[in-house]
């Protein structure tokens, strides 16, 4: 977590209560299509298969910006917004990475209950960055 | 997005925006079955992208496209919504101000990408009016005051040679006297950077007054926290 002159920013930021990848075995989907790419030949040239992680995130709940009641309050959030972004990048969710299934779950899922009482946000997200070989990165928390 | 958080037990919470990413994400009770809502496609949200990402002509992504993106965000919640006391509880107390004939309606209307970035290059360069909700009134300055320096900085970027005929060149001439200092295009030549676009903060009026920068490096004087509902 940030320290010093960029503890700041760490309001900016959702709790994060729980981060973790899943690891997909030799066997799996994910891993089967990867191995198709390896050493593939392309009518257009190379190829590369850039693999995917599957990264779940448990993070504290955030609201629309329509739950704001004032107009001081948007101008404030806007100006936080604009700070976060520029002030401390690395601190920013890597939403420049996250290009899919990212989602929010109600209180209905199997994990309702966690839900509950935490009110958090689930994410799922399969981020394009290009792992080595089979190895799983971790998001820390 | 935004949190709530309370400082000091007993004291009213404070609101911090938070940037995040969630245009692909949805309650999973509000799914349409159909996958017609934005938010169920893996696509990112035209309206709100820089206008050079949105044709495709920059596939780099820099920082000054991140803040087009969030005037873009400020100029829409700004110009199509209203505050309104709340008639029952928990109702929402930002409403959109109608359905039809707000203003930007053919940014919203509009299909095609490409169309869709002149539309925004268009309103930038040439500096068109900005129409806001009298509610959001306040917000003007600090967006027209974004608006030009967008203005200035397209204006001022020196035109691409690349591709065009040797022949071309030679016409026009090449006698015009190098910048001292080369184009910055991630800055759109120092126009669009963090310290510059604070510099509005200390200059807003009204509702916007003594907002705060909580960046202890650009720090405003200061002021009195903003604390939810004290409005």
């Amino acid at each position: 977590m940030a320290q010093g002159d960029h503890e700041w920013a760490a309001k900016h930021l959702p709790k994060v209560y729980y981060a973790g990848d899943v690891a997909f075995d030799a066997d799996s989907t994910l891993e089967s299509v990867a191995g198709l790419f390896e050493n593939a030949k392309f009518a257009n040239g190379n190829y590369e298969y850039e693999r995917r992680t599957l990264r779940i995130i448990i993070q504290e709940r955030l609201y629309p910006l329509k739950s704001l009641t004032s107009v001081r309050e948007f101008g404030q959030a806007f100006l936080d917004i604009l700070c976060g972004t520029c002030g401390y990048p690395p601190l920013l969710l890597d939403y420049h990475q996250l290009t899919s299934v990212q989602f929010t779950v109600g209180s209905t899922t199997t994990l309702g209950s966690y839900i509950a009482t935490s009110a958090s946000t689930i994410s799922c997200a399969a981020s394009s960055r290009r792992l080595k070989g089979n190895q799983s990165k971790s998001t820390g928390c | 997005m935004c949190r709530f958080v309370e400082e000091a037990e007993g004291k009213p919470k404070q609101v911090y925006g938070v940037l995040t990413d969630y245009d692909i994400s949805s309650w999973t009770g509000s799914l349409n079955s159909d996958h017609t809502k934005t938010s169920q496609q893996w696509i990112g949200t035209p309206l709100y992208m820089a206008q050079e990402l949105l044709d495709g002509r920059r596939p780099l992504h820099l920082y000054r496209h991140d803040v087009e993106s969030l005037f873009y965000v400020m100029l829409l919640v700004s110009a199509r919504y209203s505050i309104v006391p709340p008639q029952q509880q928990n109702q929402p107390r930002v409403v959109m101000r109608g359905s039809a004939g707000l203003p930007y309606d053919d940014w919203f209307n509009e299909r095609c990408h490409h169309t869709l970035s002149c539309l925004k290059s268009s309103f930038l360069v040439g500096m068109c009016p900005i129409e806001l909700s009298p509610d959001f009134k306040d917000f003007h300055p600090w967006l027209f005051g974004i608006q030009y320096w967008f203005s200035e900085g397209f204006k001022c970027r020196p035109p691409s040679k690349e591709g065009v005929p040797d022949w071309a060149i030679a016409m026009v001439g090449d006698d015009v006297e190098p910048a001292a200092d080369p184009y910055d295009d991630e800055t759109l030549g120092g126009y669009i950077e963090y310290a510059g676009i604070l510099t509005a903060i200390p200059h807003l009026e009204g509702e916007l007054e003594s907002l705060v920068i909580r960046d202890p490096q650009h720090s405003s004087p200061p002021a009195s926290p903003i604390s939810v509902g004290t409005s």
